[in-house]
C-alpha cells in the first residue's frame, strides 16, 4: 500500500505544480491527511448508519471517552503516546464488552449503565493522566481528544485500509442481522440470528473502529463522524440505500472539506474542529431541505 | 366469511403426508425470577390445523410461544415432529423501529429474508415473491413507504409478509389483528385459511373469541396452567371462559 | 495534624463551603437524572460547558460566567427539539454536544491557554476558588431549593408522565425548568469536580442510592447524603494528598456506588 500512497502523493504534487490542483497539494502531510480522510470518512459514515439506527450514540461516546483512559493506561505501561496501540485496544475492548454485559443482565436503566461506567472510565483516566502529563506535556489530551490528522503517516493508512477490509467482511454478511436484531430479538432468533453474538461482534467493530482511527482524527471526532453523517443522511434518504450513501458522502466530505479549507486559505482553525463545523453545517442543510421540500418528508 | 366446517377437518387427510408439523408440549413451566409464568401445561396441535391460543393478558401466552420457538429456558417436552415442509413463519405483535429511520418495505423483507446487505437492494430471487406476497396483502402501492410512516394495521400486514417469506410448515402468530381494521382483519383471516387449507400448521395466539369460534380448528386456553384444549364449538360457553380466565 | 491544619487555611474552608453547596444541589437532582434516563444529557451538557469555558477565555471574559448562558441556552434548545420535533433526542444531543467541543476546540486553538488553567477547569481545584466561584455555587444551591416544592410533582412526572399530564402537573414546562437547573448547576461544579468529570457528578450519587432505595422519597435522601458526603470526604483527601480534587471526589462515589449494588444484591 505504501507504494500506492508515494504514487498518490507524487501525482498531487505534480497536480499541484501544473496548477490544476491547488498549491497545498505539493505537500506529503496534506496529500496523506486527505487520503485518510477519503478512508475515514466512507468507513464512518457507514458504520454511523448502524449507530444511529440502533441508537448507540451515548454508547459509542463513552468507548470513545473510554479511549483517553486507554491511552493513560497505555503510557503507564511505557508505551510511546503517539503509538500507544496495545493497551488502548485493550482497555476498550475490555470497558465495552463490560459495558454491554451490564446493560443486558442488570435491571438498571442503559442510559444509567452508561453513564456509570463513563464516569468510572473517566475517573481513572483522569487520575492516571495528570499522573502520567506530569511526564510528558498536557498536549497529550489534545491530540487524543481531536487527533492530529496532518501528522498521518503510511502505517497510520495501512491500519485504516486494514480496518476497511475488517469492517467490509464483517459489515456485509452482518449488516441485516444487526439491524433485525435491534428490530426484534424475538424474530431475529426465529430466523436464525443469534442475537446476543450480533449485539457484542457491533460493539467490537465499533471499539475496534474508534482506537484505529484516536490517533487521527481523535476520540470526539470519531463519535462526531459516527453520529453527524448519519444523522443528516436520515432527514433527506428515502431508504437504505440511500441512507449509507449519503451517509459516507456527507462524513467524506467533512472530512475533505474540513482538511482541506483551512490549509488552503490559511484559516486559524484545526483541521479536527474545521470537520465538525461542515459535519454540523451538512446537518442544517439536511433539516433544511427536510423542511423545505415535502417529498422527503411525505409517503411515496 | 365462509364458516369452515367441522367435519371437514377432522377426516384425515388421504395419501400425502401432512404439510405441517404436528405440535406436541408436555408438562411444561417456565419460571421467571421468583414467579412461575407457567405451569406443567400439556396440549397437541395436529398437523394442518389453525390451533387458537386464547387466555387473559399477563397470563403466559407470549411465554408460551416463545418456548416453542426455543427462545426460553423451560422445564418440560416440546416436541415438534416435522412434515413435508420444515421452517417456522413468525408474526410478532411489534418491530421497534423509529420513525425517521429510512426503512422502505422492501428494505425490511430484503433485510428479514435474504442474505445480501439490504442496502444493496433486494435479491433477484426474492423479487416475484415480494411483489405478489405484497399484492396479496394489499400493501403494493406502498412498497417504498418508510416502514416508520406505516400505520398500525399496515405494519402488521407487513409482518405477516415477512413470515411467509420463504413459506413455513409452522406459523406462529401473536395477536397479528389487535391494530387492524375490518377490512385488513379479514384479508389476514382469508389468508390464513387458504395456508391452512395447503396443509400448513397454523397457531395463533388471539383474544376476541368469537373470532376463534370461526376460524380454530382447536383452541387452548393457558392461564398459568392449562384451562381446556379441544373443540371449540364446545369449550368456548360463557361460563367455561369466564372460569378460565379467573386468576 | 495536618487535617486540621488543612482545615484552618482559607483556600480549604472556601472548597469545602463551595463543595457542599455543589454537592448538594447535583445529590437533589441526581435521582431525577437517573429516573428520566438524562445520564446523556448530563454528559453532553458539560461538552456544551467546555465550548462556553472556552469562548470565556478566548473573550478574555470570566469563563464560567460565560459558560453559564451558553450551557443553559444549549439545555433549553434540546428540550425544545425534544418537545417540538421528531428529532430522537440521543441525535440530537450528540450533535449539539459535537459542535460544542468543535467551538471550543477552535477557541483553544486562537487562545494562549495557561496550562495551570487547562488543570483547573478540566480535573478541579482546590485552590483556585475564588468569592465569585463561591457566590454562583451558592446561587445554584438556592436555585434548587427554590425548587424543591415541586419535588412531588417533577417525581410524579419522572415515574409516569402521561398520567401526570394528565393531572394537569405541567410537565413540559418542568423539563425546561430541570434542564436549565442541570446547566447552571454542572457550570457552578467545574471548579469543584472538573469539566471531565461534573456528568458523572450528577449521575453517580443517584445510581449509587438507586439499588438500596424503593420509595423516591428514600432515593432522594439517600442521593443527597451520598453525594454530599463523598464530596466533602473526597476533598478532606484530596488536600493532605495534593492531588486534584475532581477524580477524588469521583472514585468515591464509584466506590459507594459499587458498595450500594453489592448490599443490594445481599439484601435480596
Amino acid at each position: 500500500m505504501n507504494a500506492l500512497h508515494e504514487m498518490l502523493r507524487a501525482w498531487a504534487a505534480s497536480g499541484a505544480d501544473s496548477g490544476w490542483l491547488p498549491s497545498t497539494f505539493q505537500y506529503a502531510f496534506v496529500v496523506n491527511a486527505l487520503l485518510s480522510g477519503l478512508v475515514i470518512g466512507p468507513l464512518l459514515g457507514a458504520v454511523g448508519t448502524m449507530v444511529v439506527a440502533k441508537r448507540l450514540a451515548f454508547f459509542s461516546q463513552a468507548i470513545g471517552h473510554a479511549a483517553l483512559t486507554g491511552v493513560a493506561v497505555g503510557i503507564l505501561a511505557g508505551e510511546p503516546y503517539t503509538q500507544p496501540f496495545v493497551s488502548l485496544f485493550a482497555f476498550c475492548i475490555l470497558f465495552a464488552l463490560a459495558m454491554n454485559f451490564a446493560r443486558n443482565h442488570t435491571r438498571i436503566s442503559s442510559d444509567t449503565i452508561i453513564g456509570v461506567f463513563l464516569a468510572i472510565s473517566l475517573a481513572i483516566g483522569a487520575s492516571l493522566l495528570l499522573f502520567v502529563t506530569a511526564r510528558i506535556n498536557v498536549h497529550v489530551l489534545d491530540t487524543i481528544m481531536f487527533g492530529s490528522i496532518l501528522t498521518v503517516n503510511d502505517t497510520d493508512l495501512n491500519i485504516l485500509w486494514g480496518m476497511t477490509l475488517v469492517t467490509l467482511i464483517v459489515g456485509l454478511v452482518n449488516f441485516n442481522r444487526m439491524l433485525l436484531s435491534t428490530f426484534n430479538p424475538a424474530l431475529a432468533r426465529v430466523r436464525g440470528i443469534r442475537v446476543r453474538w450480533q449485539d457484542y461482534l457491533f460493539i467490537l467493530l465499533i471499539t475496534l473502529l474508534t482506537v484505529a482511527s484516536v490517533k487521527i482524527v481523535g476520540a470526539i471526532l470519531v463519535e462526531a463522524l459516527l453520529l453527524i453523517p448519519a444523522a443528516a443522511a436520515r432527514n433527506i434518504a428515502r431508504d437504505l440505500r440511500s441512507f449509507v450513501a449519503y451517509s459516507c458522502i456527507i462524513a467524506t466530505i467533512s472530512c475533505l472539506v474540513g482538511i482541506l479549507v483551512p490549509l488552503q486559505f490559511n484559516l486559524p482553525v484545526p483541521s479536527g474542529g474545521a470537520i465538525i463545523m461542515v459535519a454540523a453545517v451538512c446537518f442544517l442543510v439536511s433539516l433544511v431541505l427536510r423542511a423545505a421540500v415535502p417529498a422527503l418528508r411525505d409517503a411515496a | 366469511m365462509a364458516v369452515r366446517t367441522r367435519e371437514a377437518e377432522s377426516a384425515p387427510k388421504e395419501g400425502a403426508a401432512a404439510l405441517g408439523p404436528a405440535l406436541e408440549l408436555k408438562h411444561v413451566s417456565l419460571d421467571l425470577g421468583n414467579t412461575s409464568i407457567l405451569h406443567k401445561v400439556s396440549f397437541r396441535v395436529e398437523p394442518g390445523t389453525i390451533h387458537c391460543l386464547i387466555g387473559p393478558n399477563g397470563a403466559g401466552k407470549t411465554s408460551l410461544l416463545r418456548t416453542i420457538l426455543g427462545q426460553m429456558p423451560h422445564e418440560g417436552v416440546v416436541k415438534i415432529r416435522w412434515g413435508a415442509r420444515r421452517g417456522i413463519g413468525y408474526v410478532p405483535q411489534r418491530i421497534d423501529v423509529e420513525d425517521l429511520l429510512p426503512l422502505t418495505l422492501r428494505d425490511f423483507i430484503a433485510l428479514s429474508c435474504q442474505r445480501r446487505p439490504a442496502f444493496l437492494g433486494m435479491a433477484r430471487r426474492l423479487r416475484a415473491e415480494f411483489d405478489e406476497c405484497m399484492q396479496a396483502l394489499g400493501l403494493a402501492g406502498k412498497v417504498n413507504r418508510m416502514v416508520g410512516q406505516l400505520s398500525g394495521g399496515e405494519r402488521q400486514r407487513l409482518l405477516f409478509a415477512q413470515a411467509l417469506i420463504p413459506m413455513p410448515g409452522l406459523l406462529i402468530l401473536d395477536e397479528p389483528l389487535s391494530s387492524l381494521d375490518r377490512q385488513g382483519a379479514e384479508l389476514i383471516q382469508e389468508r390464513v385459511r387458504q395456508l391452512a387449507d395447503t396443509g400448513m400448521t397454523i397457531l395463533w395466539v388471539h383474544h376476541d373469541l368469537k373470532l376463534v369460534r370461526e376460524m380454530a380448528d382447536a383452541v387452548t386456553c393457558v392461564n398459568r396452567t392449562l384451562r381446556f384444549s379441544g373443540d371449540p364449538a364446545e369449550l368456548l360457553s360463557p361460563e367455561r371462559v369466564l372460569e378460565a380466565y379467573a386468576p | 495534624m495536618p487535617l486540621l491544619d488543612a482545615l484552618s487555611a482559607e483556600f480549604m474552608q472556601r472548597a469545602l463551603l463551595a463543595g457542599l453547596l455543589v454537592s448538594l444541589a447535583a445529590s437533589y437532582f441526581s435521582p431525577f437524572v437517573v429516573q428520566r434516563r438524562m445520564a446523556f444529557l448530563g454528559s453532553g451538557l458539560a461538552h456544551a460547558a467546555f465550548g462556553g469555558v472556552a469562548l470565556g477565555v478566548f473573550l478574555g471574559w470570566a469563563p464560567l460566567y460565560t459558560a453559564l448562558p451558553f450551557t443553559v441556552a444549549a439545555a433549553l434548545a434540546i428540550v425544545a427539539v425534544r418537545h417540538h420535533s421528531a428529532l430522537d433526542i440521543d441525535t440530537a444531543i450528540g450533535i449539539l454536544f459535537a459542535l460544542a467541543m468543535a467551538l471550543g476546540m477552535i477557541f483553544l486553538y486562537l487562545t494562549p491557554f495557561y496550562t495551570r488553567d487547562a488543570f483547573t477547569y478540566l480535573f478541579g481545584s482546590l485552590l483556585a476558588l475564588g468569592p465569585s466561584d463561591i457566590w454562583l455555587a451558592a446561587g445554584v444551591c438556592a436555585l434548587t431549593a427554590a425548587l424543591v416544592p415541586w419535588w412531588s410533582a417533577w417525581a410524579f412526572a419522572s415515574f409516569d408522565r402521561e398520567l401526570a399530564v394528565a393531572d394537569r402537573i405541567p410537565a413540559n414546562r418542568h423539563d425546561y425548568l430541570l434542564a436549565a437547573a442541570l446547566a447552571a448547576l454542572i457550570v457552578a461544579s467545574i471548579k469543584v469536580v472538573g469539566i471531565i468529570l461534573v456528568s458523572a457528578f450528577l449521575v453517580l450519587p443517584g445510581a449509587a442510592a438507586r439499588p438500596l432505595a424503593k420509595r423516591f422519597r428514600t432515593f432522594t435522601l439517600l442521593s443527597l447524603a451520598i453525594g454530599t458526603s463523598t464530596t466533602i470526604g473526597g476533598l478532606l483527601l484530596s488536600a493532605p494528598l495534593n492531588l486534584p480534587s475532581g477524580p477524588v471526589i469521583i472514585l468515591c462515589q464509584c466506590g459507594v456506588f459499587a458498595a450500594a449494588l453489592l448490599a443490594a444484591r445481599w439484601q435480596d
